[in-house]
């Protein structure tokens, strides 16, 4: 309800500011460039109350209002330079990617393909397929206007409408032989690299005229009045829509009312021409490359490169290299090249424009980290925090348990109750969560046993799944009831390493067994303590969502409190694309101190004289 | 040796505590077992325990008949991933140490940096997903299987093994005319088995047990492909939550489901102790 006040009251905004072009007759100039960011020029007739102060007044706050409009990106539009002509004021605004340009009207600007693939299933496109350009949809859409005629002025009103689209090849692409996108002459792959941009703006009063032009040919164009001007360029001119018109009347009362709205609607499809920028790189940058190889070889460096020695042995032991191969190739697909996925933190990630083509974050692309902190919806402290406390607990309680069950165990007499006790004792290290989680489950559960001790000694039942406070102890419990036998082992060895003499003649020196343990045992211990601690320093910031998600049962809202850490938002968010730019942000900041930790370590490592581990 | 009281009394104390530790472990586990084999009534009037009250196999037939489990199928999908992952594990891990362990090979730091770097840093889980989809993995098993046929801890492991063999073995081979194909597959893995055979055991261990890639890259359209473990989180899903058909006790399924599900390490893990020893004194593997 708010969101919709403050959006009636937006549009309210702008229908005062697009005041300017009632009564003044103006035409726009669009262009559009590769990844539809552009510039457009809008001449705008003199007029009586038009000058350049107002102007300017005006667009500055319309800019600012059809930012907040487009995903709060107050730059998506921006005015480049105002000039008075003889009988009309030129306008330059350039604009970022119009397909997000939100506000002043509805526009689309995806790849051919992905369009096709969007709307085959469900508009009735399939004649692209077979060769012929056709209906493509009849073209509804919802789009803010403003009504006309009235003392209130502008009210907020929206405009439902249909608008049958009828696609035809311009008439070079006719004499060229084009039929569609399946063509014998191969023109397919051609369109596929193509651009489709629609458009549809409604009711803005004044515009006599807009032209579309684009970094390629118009293969083939659509819509209402729209005619083809050269080979890149577009003309459109409004058409009288019937439109389902509903906003506020004078007295504030809603309406609902069929009348005429001028509309621009229609759709290009555009192949793209070669980026002249790239292509331009490519030529140069290639003969350089040519002509520094070419001056190599006439220096004799290619002489000298085939009979140094280091090349010989490359040569030589080639079978070394291949035996790499697959290794390296399965560490590039799936370690290394993740990591390029990192750029998505500080891009907006969209779908449409992929990994690479999104436009960079706000706040020199830091704005996803900077969301993180302020965004009380995430609440990114309390995610920390039980990040943090989970393994903190699980670090503390599994180090002390380890260490004193591998004492225990070093009491015990050789033999096969020694042998047996451990075997069992290492048996759950091997058990899948899921397993654990169902174990538990049979334990927590409303009917399980803890309950049934509970009330047999008159308690009353705790549903366990609903009270977070309980989930500290109980993942803790079981992380080292799955964990504390395997992890004895280094301990354990650590013991059996000291050295049975030591132990001899403490033994004559009349020390008993607190005695021994408290000068021998444990000093001997300390080294591997020590090494085991730094070590798992860097697991103080990760989270174990095998856990965590099993046993909670799949991140369940009522124990978030306690238990919901950083990776379980980045696993629930995994298929909500527009998230993926946070949740990478998330899991970079994780990455990295994790890394700093584990460096710290490294290091103290090294100091301390033991291998590092790298 | 003559021992004290009190150390006799703490020795007695020792190995009852270890029985009640055993028991710790043990108990959870023939409770598993025994709700398997209860029937539905016996476990919704008295609940869980160690004693098996109408004893069925009802719940063991319904999760190799029932058609929305096919736990067959999900066991065969686990063999397989699991066998193909370690098989290539297994080459990689013994090809990459033995190339780079050879002082003939140039650029070994290089080779080392590159092992170093994904176990200090990593993507991240969003773009993993990403770089999957772009592959095309996207609802193939491969998307599993080939990920977790390379680990660099693993290499440094073996390389290090690798490393404190005698070179001078390698050396008679080669004079005798052996190529290093063949040096390792005779001469280096046999004398290696140990720690081959530890890398071998934890791989299928975390194949085996890994619901957490199969959720990512496996939807629910492609039950078919699901290893055993997927389908468990499914089963804990309907038990936690109470969905299922009220006339099949979800605990009763869900534990059977465990049992099959477990079976196969429990038979394993005998044979294959010894090694996860040698692995946890390196140090290196964890989880």
């Amino acid at each position: 309800m708010k969101r919709r006040t403050i959006k009636s009251i937006l549009v309210m905004l702008l229908a005062c500011l697009m005041l300017f072009f009632v009564g003044s007759c103006s035409t726009a100039n669009v262009e559009i460039g590769r990844d539809g960011s552009g510039t457009a020029t809008i001449t705008i007739a003199k007029g009586e109350g038009i000058s350049e102060n107002t102007i300017r007044d005006e667009m500055r706050d319309m800019f600012e209002l059809v930012g907040i409009a487009s995903d709060g990106d107050e730059h998506r539009l921006k005015m480049e330079s105002l000039v008075e002509a003889e009988n009309c004021y030129i306008v330059e605004i350039s604009f970022k990617r119009i397909q997000y340009v939100k506000g002043i009207g509805s526009f689309g600007y995806q790849d051919a393909s992905d369009y096709l693939e969007d709307n085959n299933a469900t508009n009735g496109l399939k004649n692209w397929g077979k060769g012929e350009y056709g209906t493509f949809q009849s073209y509804t859409d919802t789009i803010y206007t403003f009504k006309k005629n009235s003392d209130l002025a502008f009210d907020p009103v929206h405009v439902e409408t249909g608008a049958k689209v009828l696609i035809n090849p311009t008439e070079t692409q006719r004499e060229k032989g084009a039929k569609g996108f399946l063509d014998k002459d191969g023109l397919l792959s051609e369109h596929k690299r193509g651009k489709m941009f629609t458009f549809f703006m409604a009711d803005i009063e004044g515009l006599e005229s807009v032209t579309f032009s684009f970094k390629g040919d118009v293969i083939a164009y659509g819509g209402q009045n729209v005619e083809v001007v050269d080979d890149s360029t577009i003309k459109v001119t409004p058409t009288s829509i019937t439109a389902n018109v509903k906003g506020l009347d004078e007295n504030g009362n809603p309406f609902i009312e069929n009348r005429d709205v001028q509309c621009f609607v229609g759709c290009v499809y555009v192949a793209l021409e070669f980026n002249p920028v790239l292509l331009w790189g490519l030529i140069i940058g290639g003969s350089l490359l040519l002509l520094l190889l070419v001056i190599w070889i006439a220096r004799g460096g290619f002489k000298k490169f085939r009979k140094s020695p280091k090349t010989k042995a490359f040569f030589r032991n080639y079978d070394l290299y291949i035996m790499m191969l697959p290794t390296i190739i399965l560490l590039g697909l799936f370690m290394y090249a993740p990591m390029s996925g990192i750029i998505m933190a500080f891009k907006n990630y969209r779908i449409q424009d992929g990994m690479f083509g999104s436009e960079w974050a706000a706040y020199g692309g830091f704005k996803n980290f900077y969301g993180l902190f302020t965004n009380p919806a995430v609440d990114f402290w309390r995610l920390v925090g039980n990040t943090f406390m989970l393994a903190l607990l699980r670090f503390i309680f599994g180090f002390v348990c380890a260490v004193f069950l591998a004492l225990l165990f070093s009491y015990l007499k050789d033999g096969r109750f020694k042998k047996w006790v451990q075997t069992i004792s290492y048996f759950p290290y091997f058990i899948s969560w899921l397993t654990i989680s169902g174990i538990a489950y049979l334990f927590l559960g409303t009917d399980g046993i803890l309950n049934d001790l509970i009330t047999m000694f008159g308690g009353d039942k705790v549903s366990f799944y609903s009270e977070p406070k309980y989930w500290r102890t109980i993942l803790t419990f079981t992380y080292i009831w799955k964990t504390l036998g395997y992890s004895t082992i280094v301990y354990l060895a650590a013991i059996t390493a000291i050295n049975p003499a030591l132990y001899e003649a403490a033994r004559i020196d009349g020390a008993g067994r607190m005695g021994q343990l408290w000068h021998i045992t444990l000093p001997g211990l300390f080294p591997v303590i020590g090494v085991q601690i730094i070590f798992s320093l860097g697991n103080l910031v990760k989270d174990d969502i095998d856990q965590i998600y099993t046993m909670t049962q799949g991140g369940a809202t009522a124990l978030r409190d306690t238990t919901e850490v950083l990776g379980m938002v980045v696993y629930k968010q995994r298929g909500n694309a527009s998230a993926y730019s946070s949740t990478t942000a998330m899991g970079l900041m994780q990455g990295l101190a994790a890394l700093i930790l584990v460096s710290i370590s490294n290091r103290i490592v090294k100091k301390l004289g033991v291998d590092g581990a790298y | 040796m003559v021992k004290s009281t009190s150390e006799k009394a703490f020795d007695t104390g020792n190995v009852i505590f270890m029985v009640i530790l055993s028991a710790l472990f043990v108990f959870p586990l023939l409770m598993i077992i025994c709700v398997s084999l209860s029937s539905a009534e016996a476990i919704a009037t008295h609940g869980y325990s160690l004693i098996i009250r109408g004893f069925t196999f009802k719940w063991y037939k319904h999760i190799f008949v029932a058609e929305n489990i096919s736990i067959f199928r999900a066991l065969l999908n686990s063999v397989f991933m699991t066998v193909t992952s370690t098989v290539i594990m297994v080459i990689n891990v013994s090809l990459y140490s033995y190339a780079v362990t050879r002082p003939e090979l140039q650029g070994r730091k290089f080779f080392n940096l590159l092992l170093v770097i994904p176990m200090l840093f990593a993507g991240g889980m969003i773009p993993y997903y990403l770089i999957i989809k772009g592959l095309g993995l996207l609802n193939s098993q491969w998307a599993i299987i080939l990920p977790s046929g390379v680990n660099a801890w693993f290499i440094m492991l073996a390389k290090n093994f690798f490393k404190s063999l005698p070179e001078s073995f390698v050396e008679s081979a080669k004079l005798e005319g052996a190529n290093n194909l063949q040096v390792l597959c005779k001469i280096v893995v046999p004398l290696a088995f140990p720690i081959i055979a530890t890398i071998i055991l934890y791989t299928a261990v975390a194949v085996w047990n890994d619901w957490f890639q199969a959720s990512l890259f496996l939807d629910s359209a492609h039950k078919q492909l699901w290893p055993v473990q997927a389908v468990l989180n499914e089963l804990n899903t309907t038990l936690q939550t109470n969905q299922g058909d009220p006339n099949v006790s979800a605990q009763g399924v869900y534990c059977a489901a465990i049992i099959a599900s477990t079976l196969p390490i429990v038979i394993v893990y005998p044979f294959l102790q010894r090694f996860f020893i040698g692995g946890a004194l390196v140090g290196g593997v964890k989880e």
